[in-house]
């Protein structure tokens, strides 16, 4: 496998220009002879799907849900970064560039993580065009408000429901396109093969989640975007839908895996309630901005919190940060939490959580202005525990939201497999180590809207691509195998295994071993001893799991099996990722390599990498390879929050 | 931690051209921590573990806002609580002993897919009649370029709210798509982006609803009642304004 | 054609029904002046029922008109509830309504609205009403020629039966106006925060005095009133 980044040589700030202007093109009229498949339609896969569309691509979109408006894009609540400087505080391109590489922790490439930025603004402008209701001034200029890691006020917003509305706006413009009849859009479909032909990728094999067929579809390009693999966890922010499998295909395909141990744990989060919980709730960060994490200075205390006087309060990040204070980057915050709670002063039910208190901010603007900002992250709080935080403090908890990781994809957004494009959430390219807030509303859709059309020119321009019909051997030989693994996963259907073990109680083991190992803090020892348990728990997973139903029909069961099949696999690689990454770095801290302070101690001689997986079959371990990340534009400095 | 135990009477159908009926099934020690789909989750796996098939239904972000869950709880689209998708419905709300009856969202525009699972499609070609403004990539202009008051940001946002889950068609005795349509309607008739196509899209877009086979609003307010986004129908009202201006005045 | 277009959409047919319900809502204030002269006496009466009929070509086109309306109101109301029926092919096993609370009681998200009882059962209101003006008709209009027009109203309505059938079904026709009124500002689009209290008052007000008003005639008859 080798590893050409294509990075633009030149100044950074030209970069994307030259780029563009050394990309192919191809003339309007012929775009229509080109037939681009999109798989998923978040942020990222809507937006690229609508903008190829109108570009005059024929585009396929196929989603996992029964409507393409349901991506779990939709989820994001906090908001969307962009350079504008519309509140006069200093911000800028190239400023909104270094919060992201120092927030990513430097392992981030500078040219992509600039031109992030730089198409930061554009993202909002073609977002208001489209009649996103930002969040406005009471003169009608556009509100922002400041998010953790960054001192600027940069961030757009709808109430809290900002991935709602880019979204249903991405959903819009597709939607357009489909009436336009230039996209074909196929919802309820789950992609199980990726199809390379002649070194290039020709296609991909679905399911349709309804009847069951096996449908093959031929293209000139494939683009993912599939999003995280967060649900390796079990319990993530994820949707319940959210998987790996469209990663895994690629990666054995070809595709290299990139940075897997990047994972984001956010530090706010509604705490598991008990045994049953399937997922987890996030409580937008925003919500740091006026609230106050703190937790009982004796140890042990089990009063109500508002029995709690002041001076026996514990606001330990405002004490260890007094920068920052509460809105220390997610992994501070996070890891502090945790850091907490593991000493035995969490508090709640289950012991797991810290308070976020509101009272000093009611008390300074009133109730009215802070239910403004967090009505619906209120009643939402409320609903799932009944307890109202206008009263009672918060009980937040971290928990798995974002994988930088994903597919490695060079500066086109191409993995290592020609023709397979990576955007969005499912590729690993902007965010290092540790993504900031509202910052990933912004990838997906620079990614999408901005960057992919240049890309997609290029590469047809510059391939020559024979014709293949659904009938080639290549697709054939995919069906055949998206055939067995399914009939091999319905080989426990007729009858129970006698052990107790269903497609969860194995998913929920896993996401208990990656949790406990390859969390916030990772240690050889953990780690060596999860990775052996990972062909213990496929093993088991073959042996007792019943999956009742057939693979001719909508079967909900199946999906799940094949999913958590592939989930075990993901968490072979990021498990061998965290191993070999023996230094602390943006979301995690590698117990061995920490500073005398016991903070995340970064070895940038050792590991200024992006560490990328080749799969070289089921017998084989995977391979490590390694693109060096050099930084001319900016000094990379040990993180300091405090 | 509080357990109940509950009878469920649930819709099962094999296929969208197979008969349905109702199956009971009695569940015990559900944790009233529980969401209903957890509820739902504990059913499945003792169907699994029991060699039964479990009850299919249609779930995703189980926060709330993708609008993909939903299922008539004895009698009410997204069960008893106001502004609660089923996701978000705990069982802290029901009494041990209880009997539920779970149907799916029924309407002829929505045909079922299997037991709770449901077609929605015809909400989604209602969106692709004019649901948008159309406005290709890269096309904008600065978006400070024209300011709009909070108070019409906050309006359209209101309306912008919709998750599009359909139950407003659940529940409506007529059987009718307006509460929906209208919020996307009133969305953007509010706003200064909305206006150049703002006819058209109230013509396209009803009549796209009327070619799906929804009823006709009868003004009975179930919609707004069991909309968990509590999207008013102060929107159909305008979304009726907007459909006779342009059906008496546009060009 | 565009009207056709629009009179066969779904809120064509909906504003159909409220711009014709708004004229017979009209004709309602007109009709219950003229019978309030009876208020003023029994000459009073006479004396307006003889100043309409001396204009029978007006009278007549009028009359065409009005019954024009009704059916144009009946029947796109009963074809609007068939085709709502079909909508919904296998009903409920448990159907509830949620939508119990009037204007202002409740948070409702609209903050305005009519008794969700008027609401329900416009269907079956509209059914009475329809049988009440086919035996109003006959008693009146088509009844005897030679008796003047108002001895024939003292004794239809100073009759028991027919004076409670009266009031019945003026207090059903407030209901359905109750709920009417409200509903074709909805469909008309004609729906603003700072008219819903007024609105509101209005959709209960007016019945209630048309109510009273017509009503107040065969009860003070039936009471032993003369005029």
């Amino acid at each position: 496998m080798e590893l050409h980044a294509h990075i633009p040589s030149g100044p950074l700030a030209q970069k994307w220009d030259t780029h563009r202007l050394a990309s192919g093109l191809i003339s309007p009229a012929n775009r229509r002879k080109f037939k681009i498949i999109v798989v998923g339609t978040g942020l990222a896969g809507a937006s690229a799907a609508a903008t190829l569309a109108e570009q005059g691509y024929q585009v396929t979109a196929l989603c996992i849900q029964d409507s393409p408006r349901r991506a779990h894009s939709i989820s994001a609540q906090g908001g969307i970064n962009a350079a504008k400087n519309y509140q006069n505080d200093g911000d800028s391109v190239l400023r909104l560039f270094q919060d992201t590489i120092k927030g990513g922790d430097f392992r981030a490439r500078e040219a992509n993580v600039y031109r992030l930025a730089q198409i930061s603004n554009g993202i909002i402008d073609q977002c208001v065009a489209q009649g996103v209701p930002f969040a406005r001034e009471y003169g009608g200029t556009l509100a922002n408000r400041s998010f953790g890691g960054a001192l600027v006020s940069r961030t757009f917003y709808a109430r809290g429901q900002t991935g709602q509305q880019l979204l249903l706006a991405a959903y819009g413009a597709l939607s357009r396109q489909i009436k336009a009849g230039r996209v074909t859009m196929l919802p309820r479909r789950e992609m199980l093969e990726l199809v390379v032909i002649n070194g290039c990728a020709r296609g991909i094999v679905t399911r349709n989640l309804i009847n069951g067929d096996l449908e093959n579809h031929p293209a000139d390009a494939v683009i993912l975007a599939t999003g995280g693999y967060g649900n390796a966890y079990f319990l993530s922010t994820n949707a319940m839908s959210s998987n790996a499998t469209a990663i895994m295909r690629a990666w054995k395909a070809g595709a290299g895996f990139a940075n897997p141990c990047f994972v984001q744990i956010h530090p706010t989060c509604i705490p598991a309630q008990g045994h049953h919980q399937s997922k987890l709730t996030l409580m937008s960060e925003s919500l740091r901005n006026d609230g106050r994490v703190w937790i009982p200075k004796i140890f042990g205390d089990r009063r109500d919190p508002a029995a709690i006087p002041e001076n026996e309060r514990d606001y330990y990040l405002e004490e260890k940060y007094p920068r920052f204070g509460n809105l220390v980057p997610r992994d501070v915050a996070s890891r502090n939490a945790k850091k907490q709670c593991d000493a035995g002063r969490g508090v709640g039910e289950t012991g797991m959580a810290v308070y976020l208190d509101f009272c000093a901010a009611i008390e300074r603007d009133g109730e009215a202005v802070i239910l403004r900002k967090y009505g619906n992250l209120f009643k939402m709080y409320e609903k799932i525990t009944a307890c109202d935080p206008l009263q009672v403090p918060m009980l937040i908890a971290p928990a798995v939201h974002y994988t930088m990781g994903g597919l490695w994809v060079d500066y086109n957004l191409m993995t290592t497999i020609p023709g397979l494009f990576a955007i969005g959430e499912c590729n690993f390219s902007d965010h290092g180590a540790n993504r900031l807030g509202a910052s990933a509303l912004m990838q997906g859709l620079a990614d999408g809207y901005f960057i992919i059309g240049t890309s997609i020119a290029h590469y047809l321009s510059s391939t020559s691509l024979d014709y293949v019909t659904p009938q080639h051997v290549g697709f054939l030989e995919a069906q055949k195998n998206a055939y067995d693994r399914t009939q091999r996963l319905l080989r426990n259907n007729s009858r129970i295994t006698g052990k107790k073990a269903t497609v969860t109680t194995m998913h929920r083991e896993l996401g208990n071993l990656l949790w406990n190992h390859c969390g916030m803090s990772r240690n050889r020892a953990g780690l060596e001893q999860a990775l052996a348990k990972i062909p213990v728990l496929r093993e088991a997973f073959w042996d007792q799991v019943c999956v009742p139903g057939t693979g001719h029909e909508l079967n909900q069961s199946l999906e799940r099996a094949g999913r958590v099949v592939d989930f075990i696999e993901c968490a072979g690689i990021m498990l061998r990722d965290a191993l070999a990454r023996e230094e602390s770095c943006g979301c995690h801290l590698r117990e061995e390599s920490q500073t005398e302070e016991q903070e995340a101690k970064r070895d940038d001689d050792r590991y200024s990498h992006v560490s990328v997986w080749e799969y070289r079959g089921d017998e084989e371990q995977p391979m490590l390879h390694k693109e060096a990340l050099s930084f001319e534009n900016i000094n990379p400095s040990q993180r300091s929050y405090t | 931690m509080k357990t109940i135990n509950l009878t469920l009477q649930i819709w099962r159908q094999k296929n969208k051209d197979a008969p349905g009926d109702f199956e009971t099934f009695t569940l015990n020690n559900i944790s009233t921590a529980m969401s209903f789909l957890e509820m739902l989750d504990l059913l499945n796996e003792n169907l699994t573990l029991q060699g039964q098939e479990p009850v299919a239904f249609d779930h995703d972000c189980r926060e709330g806002v993708c609008g993909m869950c939903g299922a008539m709880v004895n009698g009410i689209a997204h069960g008893p609580e106001p502004e609660t998708t089923l996701c978000q419905l705990h069982m802290r709300h029901f009494q041990s002993g209880d009997t539920l009856v779970i149907e799916p969202f029924r309407s002829r525009a929505f045909p079922i897919k299997r037991d709770l699972v449901i077609d929605r499609s015809a909400l989604d070609r209602i969106i692709q009649a004019g649901g948008y403004i159309s406005v290709n990539t890269g096309g904008a202009p600065e978006a400070g370029t024209i300011p709009i008051p909070a108070k019409t940001a906050e309006l359209a946002m209101d309306a912008a709210a919709c998750i599009g889950c359909g139950a407003c068609v659940a529940s409506c005795p007529s059987g009718a798509a307006m509460l929906f349509t209208g919020a996307k309607i009133s969305q953007l008739s509010r706003l200064p982006q909305g206006q150049p196509e703002r006819k058209e899209r109230a013509l396209a877009m009803v009549q796209a609803m009327d070619r799906e086979g929804f009823g006709n609003c009868s003004n009975e307010r179930e919609c707004e009642a069991v909309c968990p986004k509590a999207i008013s129908i102060r929107h159909v009202a305008r979304m009726n304004r907007e459909y006779l201006l342009a059906s008496f005045f546009g060009e | 054609m565009w009207f056709v277009r629009f009179i066969t959409s779904s809120i064509g047919k909906k504003w159909i029904m409220a711009v014709s319900g708004l004229l017979l809502l009209f004709f309602l204030f007109g009709h219950i002046a003229g019978i309030a002269t009876l208020y003023l006496g029994r000459t009073a009466l006479q004396s307006y029922a003889e100043q309409l009929h001396s204009h029978m070509f007006f009278l007549n086109i009028f009359r065409i008109g009005l019954l024009l309306l009704c059916i144009i109101h009946f029947s796109t109301g009963l074809f609007l509830f068939y085709q709502n029926r079909k909508t919904r092919p296998i009903p409920y096993r448990i159907s509830v309504r949620v939508a119990t609370q009037a204007a202002g009681a409740i948070p409702v998200a609209s903050g305005w609205a009519s008794l969700p009882f008027a609401a329900r059962t416009m269907p079956y209101t509209g059914i009475v009403i329809l049988t009440f003006i086919i035996i109003h008709i006959f008693g009146f209009s088509i009844g005897p020629q030679d008796i003047p027009v108002a001895k024939t109203v003292v004794t239809l309505l100073g009759n028991p039966v027919y004076g409670l059938l009266y009031i019945f079904s003026f207090t059903v026709l407030a209901i359905h106006m109750h709920h009417g009124i409200w509903s074709l500002l909805q469909t008309l689009g004609l729906s603003h925060p700072r008219y819903t209290l007024f609105v509101t008052r209005m959709t209960t007000i007016a019945p209630v005095f048309f109510l009273i008003v017509a009503g107040g005639i065969p009860l003070l008859l039936i009471c032993g009133v003369e005029f």
